[in-house]
């Protein structure tokens, strides 16, 4: 696990750096995936999760499986590669949350059986290339940042 | 007697941080500790966590212990430690001098 600026980049998954999501590669051909510790932090708190595809169905690369919402930041989560969306994190309707809580585990957004190959870089690859972006100038919720660290909070909503 | 120092790391998106401030303000107030509020929102506040480990807020440090608040239970504890704390050092400051 490398930990650049205080945001975690677990080893065994592969990222989309400009969009801030990973991939998971699950055992039975699935890929799951989320939103990285890095997008969390500039998003903020996830106030609304939607879903616009119910599961099983098959989406084209590019095409809209959710919808992220934070008070400044809203964003289209889009399949990575053609497949069939199986699954879709329903606990995130009622706690969004959880994508900045558990970014890389509870947080999770939906499960894809891919069609082809994920193009996504992973190991020293992603880790070279995501220390490269977090030298840049960042604009977040908090402004325009030009020493970015990512935000870790508890989580006091689920006590 | 000197009050005990609580540091709190906060940073500004995280909700429990101004819950565990009000509360530490208040002890604050009414003599029990002295306490610091470092903000992780600041590049001097990220350098401060850096350099004692904090990576998650609210945490607090107690002398060398550091603590993560990891919910309002947490904060209900460290408020009842601390409020034992500063009665002891009050019993001790008014208790009889040996001859």
């Amino acid at each position: 696990m490398a930990v650049i600026r205080n945001c975690i980049l677990p080893d065994d998954l592969a990222y989309d750096i400009p969009q801030d999501q990973w991939a998971r590669f699950l055992p039975n051909g699935l890929l799951e995936f989320g939103v990285t510790d890095v997008g969390q932090t500039l998003a903020g708190k996830f106030q609304t999760i939607s879903f616009r595809r119910t599961p099983p169905q098959h989406v084209g690369s590019g095409r809209a499986i959710a919808l992220l919402e934070s008070a400044k930041w809203l964003s289209p989560f889009r399949a990575a590669v053609p497949g069939t969306v199986v699954a879709v994190n329903k606990e995130l309707l009622g706690r969004p949350a959880l994508v900045n809580f558990d970014p890389y585990g509870d947080g999770w957004v939906l499960r894809l059986r891919p069609d082809e190959p994920l193009p996504w870089i992973r190991g020293d690859a992603a880790r070279e290339e995501y220390s490269l972006r977090l030298q840049q100038t960042f604009r977040s919720v908090a402004g325009v940042n030009d020493d970015f660290w990512c935000v870790h909070c508890s989580d006091w909503d689920a006590t | 007697m000197t009050a005990t120092t609580v540091e709190l790391f906060t940073h500004p998106m995280c909700s429990g941080c101004q819950q565990a401030l009000t509360a530490l303000r208040n002890l604050e107030r009414a003599g029990r500790l002295t306490l610091v509020v470092t903000s992780l929102g600041s590049p001097l506040g990220r350098k401060r966590a850096t350099e004692v480990g904090v990576s998650v807020v609210p945490t607090v440090r107690l002398g060398t212990e550091l603590r993560l608040l990891d919910g309002p239970s947490d904060l209900r504890t460290l408020l009842a430690e601390l409020n034992d704390t500063s009665s002891d050092d009050a019993r001790s400051k008014a208790a009889p001098r040996g001859p």
